[in-house]
């Protein structure tokens, strides 16, 4: 499912503007960008924002009854904001087989940015090396990302359960004894 | 260090600009006072009568009184369902420093629609003109002058541009529910009546290109819950004031050159309600938030000349904010669903700005040309002469300019 495009991109990530307000990936959920030999990533941030950086968004509902009314009462703001993504690059398609590390160019701006269908996620996410640069990343909400990417995956296997098993067994191996921060990471997969 | 502008000297000279300002506020309140009860007490039929016998002689403008002069109109319901177009321009005015012979503008147009189904369109459309039929307005009747497109003559070019798609939005749209059209500033082409512009240019522009737009839009609102209008913020006018100064005048003919000419300024029978005050200051003492004032034709004469059946009315609204000036035509102030929809349109738009109308602020959000957009096209012009491989050469003057070498 196709929702955004590529508006920013480098060797590590990308950004992505939704063409729907609100109707960006959730945190954690795998994406790639291209339609031929795609990069992969999982998205690491979700933001709504105003489009233009020297307009700040103002408080429009102190009389109003629902939020709703606020987008029914000011239908100019959907055209004013905007949703972005950002995303970790964990992996490329060289067009024959997945490859598990970052491919030697970023996407290219205006890539189209899609959500992995079922099947593609699950082999993407049959191998599971990347969730490493994602726990090294140094991102704040790195622990959310994982739990979040491993919730999703597991409800499109087969056998959830196992799959949460694997999961926390990796990622156990790349934190080494670091324990608090593996039970941080499996409290937010079960 | 040298600068500029002395900003220590500047800043002396404004503290002692507020002190005088402040020192003046009690007289201003007390003639402000004076002249809401002055409009109270206003007879329109005994100033229509003193304004005919002046004529000529009154040294000020003297506004048509349309509706009782100290009533208050309180906000109508606005309609559920409706639409808002807003329309503003900017431009790029002919710069003599660079080879091109060339302007360009920049119209912005938003149109809300509100309702159970809410939409939005947004855009806006960069037009240069270059063509010597697009950068001089010619006689079309036998001589050959002609008149350069720029300066004033560009302002009102562009005023053109902005109601033709005002204009061109109506008539795509051909709603039916209420739409209310809006343009920024004033519907009197003063800049262009008073220049001194001669007869084919106010033809072609005034004539042929905004009054014409305007006729056809009165055309469209036949039968329709439409009204056009302009809208201006913080307005420095005070055509309300010269009323009143008639009004209070203690002579039976107003002849200001043989009863006052030897009276110094502040000190006329007429200064007691109009010295140094504008018409919304009247009007932040007289109307209730939301409510409007009556409706007054304008003073201007040039205005009777050239408008016809497009004549300009206005009346102020207290938007909460401040108070606001509105213009419309003829057509809209003489039938009271249009001024009761405009009327409660421009208030539910500033609501919602909030305190500036929505349309507006987004039409200008699409027209503005910034600093660095005109740099740019300056440098894209630049570029695609030496592309072509076509001398750029500027003034020296203005290579200092933009060196500014030491």
């Amino acid at each position: 499912m196709k929702i955004g495009e590529i508006i920013e991109s480098d060797t590590n990530g990308f950004t992505a503007r939704c063409y729907k307000l609100y109707e960006g990936p959730d945190l954690g959920c795998l994406i790639k960008a291209g339609t031929d030999n795609s990069v992969y990533g999982i998205v690491a941030h979700v933001a709504t924002l105003g489009l233009d950086p020297s307009r700040r968004p103002i408080t429009r509902g102190e009389n109003l009854e629902s939020e709703d009314e606020v987008y029914l009462r000011n239908p100019q703001l959907t055209r004013l904001l905007t949703t972005e993504i950002k995303a970790i690059t964990v992996g490329f398609s060289d067009g024959m087989e997945f490859k598990h590390y970052l491919p030697a160019s970023p996407p290219r701006l205006h890539s189209f940015v899609s959500i992995c269908g079922n099947d593609e996620w699950i082999s993407f996410s049959d191998r599971l090396y990347f969730l490493k640069s994602v726990i090294s990343s140094g991102l704040p909400q790195g622990d959310d990302i994982i739990g979040s990417f491993v919730r999703q995956t597991s409800e499109l296997v087969s056998d959830p359960v196992s799959y949460k098993l694997k999961a926390a067994r990796s990622i156990a191996k790349f934190l080494g004894g670091d324990t608090n921060r593996l039970e941080s990471i499996v409290r937010r997969i079960r | 260090m040298i600068l500029a502008l002395d900003l220590a000297k500047t800043a002396l000279q404004i503290d002692s600009m507020t002190l005088a300002i402040d020192g003046r506020s009690d007289q201003v309140l007390e003639r402000v006072i004076n002249a809401v009860s002055a409009m109270k007490r206003l007879d329109p039929q005994v100033y229509a009568k003193k304004t005919q016998d002046s004529e000529g002689m009154f040294k000020w403008g003297t506004p048509v009184i349309l509706e009782e002069p100290g009533k208050t109109f309180p906000p109508p319901k606005v309609p559920v369902e409706h639409k808002v177009i807003g329309v503003d321009g900017s431009h790029i005015d002919v710069d003599r420093h660079i080879p091109a012979h060339c302007y360009l503008i920049n119209t912005g147009l938003v149109s809300l629609n509100y309702g159970p189904t809410p939409s939005v369109v947004m855009r806006n459309d960069p037009s240069l003109y270059f063509e010597s039929e697009e950068t001089f307005i010619t006689d079309l009747h036998g001589s050959t002058d002609s008149m350069k497109i720029t300066g004033s003559l560009l302002g009102a070019v562009r005023t053109v541009k902005e109601i033709d798609i005002l204009r061109d939005a109506i008539t795509d749209g051909n709603d039916d529910i209420p739409v209310v059209g809006l343009m920024d500033g004033t519907l009197i082409m003063l800049d262009l009546i008073r220049a001194g512009f001669p007869d084919y240019v106010l033809k072609q522009v005034l004539q042929g290109g905004f009054l014409s737009a305007m006729s056809d839009i009165r055309d469209l609102s036949k039968d329709k819950p439409l009204a056009i209008g302009s809208y201006i913020s913080l307005p420095g006018t005070s055509e309300v004031v010269d009323a009143l100064r008639l009004s209070v005048c203690p002579y039976t003919v107003s002849d200001c050159a043989s009863h006052c000419a030897s009276v110094s300024a502040s000190h006329r029978p007429c200064d007691e309600v109009s010295h140094e005050i504008l018409d919304r200051q009247i009007f932040e003492h007289h109307l209730p938030h939301g409510h409007r004032s009556p409706i007054f034709g304008s003073s201007s004469r040039m205005v009777e000349k050239f408008y016809g059946g497009n004549l300009v009315g206005f009346f102020y609204v207290n938007v909460g904010e401040e108070i606001a000036r509105i213009e419309v035509p003829e057509w809209v102030y003489t039938d009271k669903e249009k001024i009761d929809l405009i009327h409660a349109v421009i208030l539910n738009q500033c609501m919602l700005g909030p305190g500036y109308p929505t349309a507006l602020m987004e039409a200008h959000e699409q027209a503005v040309i910034s600093t660095s957009d005109r740099l740019f096209f300056l440098n894209s012009i630049e570029g695609a002469f030496e592309s072509q491989g076509v001398k750029f050469y500027t003034s020296q003057k203005n290579r200092s300019k933009r060196l500014r070498w030491l």
